[in-house]
């Protein structure tokens, strides 16, 4: 396998070289070559070592902090599936059912986002970057199970091309392109992306109807006491933690989230600055807000704030999204200030603005908008405390 | 509060020199220097047969020849001096035939090659003696450092270039130890030679009051000169660098900070006690595949060959690094170490395709950051002068702001020179950087980074000079 992989390569590389027939599409080959070999760069000069990790291990890492949301994203929106159509599910069935929906999501997410890459690779005569590698994974968790291919193709296009490829690419851009992608979507196919029956009833015209967790909060009376009544309408917190409730493929386990977000924090992939700055953000917002239980008939400031940390796409964002290193400030002691507000903004979008149940993408984008200026003012900051050395 | 003023009463009557302690967090420590390093000798060498200068590594002098091909010269004999200034000599290490000049392009020397001849002839150099050290002036001082070839020893800060002839230092640091891979431990070279030691402390005196003398926390058979040492210093590579010791302890702007190694000191020592150009050296080597490096006594400028012990066995495709792995100047089997390297390090190259690298779970593979087995189970990793990747845009994922030893923002200053921005550059602190190599060491976009600084720093002090 080995030898014939490297026979291959070696054999076709004349034609991608310099003066070859195809030395346009080097970026392509030079993608997949690597894909299975580590080029034989050396150093030049001091320093002589270089660190073993590069970048497709740090992509890599990340995926594997991924897998179980999908894998379980894939299972849950099988079940729901399954029995919003009335047929008896089992674990094997929902799971098929679940590779029915998702995989075709998955492949879209990934042809397209990777043409355009590999499009402006080969135009601007750059390497192909590893970074899609997770944006095209996120991407498909991040939709509703019931979204038309060729929206989440459009979707994706636009979010590879404007938001990151106009910027120059990866490690250019200063939104999360995933984001901006669902953020399109958002705007651009409402009827695709929110209402009830994105989640479940479209599989099925008979099914009872599937609002999400945010949606039954969002439609509650006022003055309700809105923890009580999740927990009527089967949304307690054991099972919004568990996740086997309805909403976007991937994000609807905070536990798997937690999993995966503390594996990135162990392996040191994510920045576990803003994953608990963006815990404690959230839970003190909603904890403030709980001190206004009386003076408005807003039924969520009743809500518990832990179950805040459950619902909807808050876990999977703070994990998987607001961590991109990328979009974030880089400034560690900016990463604090930046996670605190995106779980303030998540929470305050979901409290006070009716028109947006999901918070978390719009908090993220828009604290995206402000990571430049955090380290600004970080590094200004930290040069008060500098002797220059001139 | 009581503790507090109980400490600042206790009567200082033993008058030992106070050791202070300086912890230095942030760095890693590269697998390699988890070798165990004792102060073992290899005995087993061949004599060199030529020795060289390698001037190109002397940076900021322009070499203007003395000597032409053919001449004989002895030790201490001016080979060449600074273009801009012919106080600032260069001796040569050695007594013999000039055998070769080797100009590369630009017209840069690259070596001068000296066949060593059996007539051990020195040059008569001027001396200094403990008693006349008394009534020297600094600035005869100075004058007898130059001509006896002595200056080129310091290098000052931050620029690491020799320093100007008229310059004076406000502070010389001194180093006795590192933990990089490899410096040679300092009671190798200490032994038996710690009176001219002493001697070359108290000249060093004479430049400047405050001499910092420190060495490693841990080092305890070091004890002979601990009435020397001001600072112990204890944390991850580079703790031990000049530059971050200098970072640490500097509390106002425009200070001149020196720097030379502690071996140096017994060259100096010697030299002025004898007056006669002192060339011993001791190196180290040490490679990955050496279950322990070891230390030879040399000489300075000596071949690479000669400090590999005659049954070493050349491997293919292995790069021989005069210095450390971070810092040091990439040389040959058949070349030459440098002036102020003394140790020799032989890595693989690595300059092979690895199947499927990066799914690897990396049992062997070395990191700073956690996403390889290695992290888990301490285990002898394989080192070589692969770059394990590709180079990339940055994606700010902070590991080289985590290990700058100096606290510069390097993805920040990075990216300000990038668009020439030198200004912001260096209000991050550019001219504090080290260029100890750690931040392009940890890249995972493998930007040079350290290179680019070192380059930004270069074109600095050109058009400062200018």
């Amino acid at each position: 396998m080995k030898n014939l992989l490297k026979n291959f390569f070696d054999s076709n590389r004349k034609h991608f070289q310099h003066g070859g027939k195809f030395s346009k599409f080097e970026p392509v080959f030079d993608a997949f070559e690597t894909i299975f070999f580590v080029p034989d760069n050396t150093t030049s000069g001091s320093p002589h070592v270089k660190d073993a990790l590069d970048l497709k291990r740090f992509m890599s890492i990340v995926i594997i902090a991924i897998i179980p949301c999908m894998i379980f994203g894939i299972y849950n929106s099988g079940r729901l599936a399954l029995s919003a159509k009335g047929i008896p599910e089992n674990i094997f069935s929902a799971f098929l059912e679940g590779l029915v929906i998702f995989t075709p999501l998955l492949i879209v997410s990934y042809s397209v986002g990777l043409f355009w890459e590999g499009l402006f690779s080969v135009i601007r005569g750059h390497k192909v970057s590893e970074g899609f590698l997770v944006t095209g994974l996120l991407y498909p968790l991040i939709l509703p199970p019931t979204m038309p291919l060729w929206q989440a193709a459009v979707g994706i296009s636009f979010g590879v091309i404007i938001g990151k490829e106009i910027f120059g690419g990866t490690g250019r851009n200063i939104l999360n392109p995933a984001l901006t992608a669902r953020a399109f979507l958002f705007f651009a196919y409402p009827a695709s992306m929110s209402g009830d029956s994105v989640w479940i009833k479209n599989f099925s015209p008979d099914a009872v109807t599937g609002a999400t967790a945010l949606a039954v909060s969002a439609s509650a009376e006022k003055g309700a006491d809105l923890t009580n009544l999740l927990n009527q309408n089967g949304y307690d917190f054991f099972n919004l933690s568990m996740g086997f409730t309805p909403g976007s493929i991937g994000e609807t386990s905070a536990l798997l989230c937690l999993i995966g977000g503390i594996f990135l924090i162990i392996t040191g992939v994510a920045s576990f600055q803003t994953i608990i700055g963006g815990i404690i953000g959230a839970v003190l917002t909603a904890i403030f807000l709980n001190l206004f239980t009386g003076v408005s008939d807003n039924p969520y400031l009743t809500l518990n704030p832990l179950y805040h940390l459950v619902m909807g796409g808050f876990a999977f964002g703070i994990v998987f999204m607001a961590t991109d290193p990328v979009s974030s400030p880089g400034i560690r002691s900016a990463r604090w200030i930046y996670g605190f507000l995106i779980g303030m903004l998540t929470i305050l979008i979901r409290v006070f603005n009716p028109a947006y149940p999901e918070g978390t993408m719009l908090a993220i984008l828009f604290m995206n908008l402000f990571a430049p200026l955090l380290d600004y003012y970080a590094i200004k900051f930290r040069l008060k405390k500098r002797v220059i050395n001139v | 509060m009581i503790i507090f003023f109980k400490s600042l009463s206790t009567p200082n009557h033993l008058n030992v020199k106070k050791m202070k302690i300086l912890r230095i967090k942030k760095g890693f420590n590269h697998p390699l220097s988890e070798l165990k390093i004792t102060a073992n000798f290899q005995t087993n060498l061949k004599e060199p047969e030529k020795i060289a200068v390698l001037p190109f590594a002397l940076k900021g002098i322009r070499p203007k020849l003395l000597v032409n091909q053919n001449d004989f010269v002895k030790t201490g004999t001016p080979l060449f001096h600074h273009k801009n200034n012919s106080e600032l000599v260069f001796l040569s290490p050695g007594c013999g035939k000039i055998s070769n000049i080797e100009v590369g392009q630009k017209r840069i020397i690259q070596k001068i090659e000296i066949e060593l001849d059996e007539t051990q002839d020195f040059e008569e150099l001027h001396s200094v003696t403990e008693s006349s050290l008394r009534n020297i002036s600094i600035d005869d001082l100075a004058e007898v450092f130059l001509k006896d070839g002595l200056w080129p020893f310091f290098r000052s800060l931050p620029f690491n270039t020799i320093p100007d002839p008229c310059e004076r230092p406000d502070i010389i640091f001194v180093k006795m130890s590192d933990n990089v891979p490899f410096y040679p431990l300092p009671e190798s070279w200490l032994k038996h030679r710690l009176k001219a030691f002493n001697h070359g402390i108290s000249v060093l005196k004479k430049f400047s009051e405050s001499v910092v003398v420190y060495a490693d926390k841990n080092n305890h058979s070091i004890g002979e000169c601990a009435g020397s040492i001001d600072y112990q210093i204890t944390g991850k590579y580079p703790a031990y660098d000049p530059g971050v010791v200098f970072y640490r302890i500097k509390e106002k702007a425009n200070v001149k900070a020196w720097y030379i190694d502690g071996q140096s000191i017994i060259n100096i020592g010697e030299t002025l006690a004898h007056g006669k150009f002192f060339t011993d050296k001791i190196f180290i080597v040490g490679s990955s595949s050496f279950d322990r490096p070891y230390h030879v006594k040399s000489r300075i400028g000596a071949p690479v060959s000669s400090l590999l012990g005659s049954d070493y066995k050349f491997k293919k495709n292995h790069r021989f690094i005069s210095g450390d792995i971070f810092k040091g100047l990439k040389t040959s089997a058949d070349g030459y170490t440098g002036f102020y390297e003394s140790a020799l390090t032989i890595l693989p190259e690595g300059n092979e395709k690895e199947f499927l690298g990066f799914l690897k779970p990396g049992t062997k593979k070395e990191s700073y950051s956690k996403t390889f087995l290695s992290a888990l189970f301490k285990s002898q990793t394989k080192t070589d002068c692969n770059t394990h990747g590709e180079k990339r845009a940055c994606i700010n994922c902070t590991y080289c702001e985590q290990v700058c030893p100096v606290n510069i923002l390097p993805q920040f200053t990075m990216k300000a020179l990038y668009g020439d921005d030198i200004e912001s550059a260096l209000s991050h602190g550019l001219l504090d950087c080290t260029e100890c190599g750690l931040c392009s060491y940890v890249c995972p976009s493998k930007i040079s980074l350290s290179e680019i600084f070192k380059e930004a720093k270069d074109n600095y002090l050109k058009e400062e000079k200018a």
